[in-house]
């Protein structure tokens, strides 16, 4: 550290401590260019999920003691949830319109909503996408469910003239 | 020497003063910049970055990556790491349900060192654009269970 010399008031010196920067500001200056290349800014999350089955199988493999899973298809003008004793209920969509954007969002949302809260074990949620779904309405899906309560979500294949 | 002394001597020689950098700001910056970047390093997991051109939905699930195969979808490729397998296009015109030039390419699930016997390296991440369709999606998945790769999970933006 090197010092500096000042004269104040009647001949008296004031050293004022002077600090050697430059090896810090090379060590900072080497370390912040790694840190930005290989720093990753988006933050990615994973959602687990198992490969698309029946979703007739799935019902058919639930062990007795569990609730009745719950089927929800993703068809591009309704959506339709299926839970056993709730019975079938169909939800009208907005054509054309993603379905963050579709006023059905907020009443499947509420249906499942209702369907967890009467059941005191969570059902596994079955999604059953059409060929043209989007990836994207697929994961707002598995989000609504999350949300009403129900974080088993798993994408399922419809049995021919099912949901 | 002190800069007081070498300042006078400048002056008598008719040379300009030297001018000292504060560096002092500059530091400030530094560290908040350095502390910043620490920071998200510490919050665990795999770091994992989307591939160029692929638009990731947005979700609410708060699940960290872990170190798994990544295949991606965007618009145009079916990619597998970074190497381009198959166009979208031909497989979404195919009839089959799977994509044999991806079954081809998949390396086979290995064990995991340090697991238990039997436990296989057969985590997969698909990295989907956002507008990409199921039927896609589907074969996609149905390749990967086909070549070992059971545990799939979907890579999506994480909601603020």
């Amino acid at each position: 550290m090197a010092g500096r010399h000042e004269k104040r008031g009647r001949g008296h010196k004031v050293e004022t401590p002077d600090l050697e920067l430059m090896p810090m500001l090379n060590v900072f200056i080497s370390i912040i260019p790694m840190l930005l290349l290989s720093a990753a800014f988006v933050q990615l999350s994973v959602i687990d999920t198992g490969l698309p089955a029946p979703a007739a199988a799935a019902v058919a493999d639930a062990k007795p003691d569990a609730a009745p899973p719950v089927t929800i298809g993703l068809h591009a003008d309704r959506v339709v949830v299926e839970s056993g004793p709730f019975g079938r209920r169909e939800i009208p969509r907005r054509p054309g319109t993603a379905l963050k954007d579709d006023p059905a969002r907020g009443q499947v949302e509420a249906l499942l909503r209702a369907i967890a809260g009467r059941q005191e074990k969570k059902p596994e949620v079955q999604i059953v996408p059409e060929g043209h779904s989007h990836y994207e309405e697929i994961v707002e899906l598995m989000d609504l469910a999350r949300a009403a309560g129900l974080p088993n979500a798993a994408l399922a294949d419809a049995a021919p003239g099912a949901v | 020497m002190s800069r007081s002394v070498s300042r006078r001597h400048r002056r008598r020689a008719g040379l300009k003063p030297s001018t000292s950098v504060n560096l002092i700001s500059m530091m400030d910056i530094l560290t908040v910049l350095l502390l910043f970047l620490l920071k998200s390093y510490s919050a665990g997991g795999e770091v994992m970055v989307p591939q160029p051109g692929v638009q990731l939905p947005e979700s609410t699930a708060d699940l960290l990556p872990q170190k798994s195969l990544i295949v991606s979808i965007d618009g145009d490729a079916i990619k597998l790491g970074s190497e381009k397998i198959a166009s979208v296009a031909e497989v979404a015109s195919s009839p089959d349900v799977d994509i044999p030039a991806l079954a081809q390419r998949l390396p086979v699930p290995t064990p995991v060192p340090g697991a238990p016997a039997g436990t296989l390296s057969n985590a997969v991440t698909i990295q989907g654009d956002r507008d990409i369709e199921y039927s896609l999606l589907r074969k996609v998945m149905y390749t990967l269970s086909q070549g070992g790769y059971q545990n799939v999970s979907l890579a999506v933006l994480r909601k603020a």
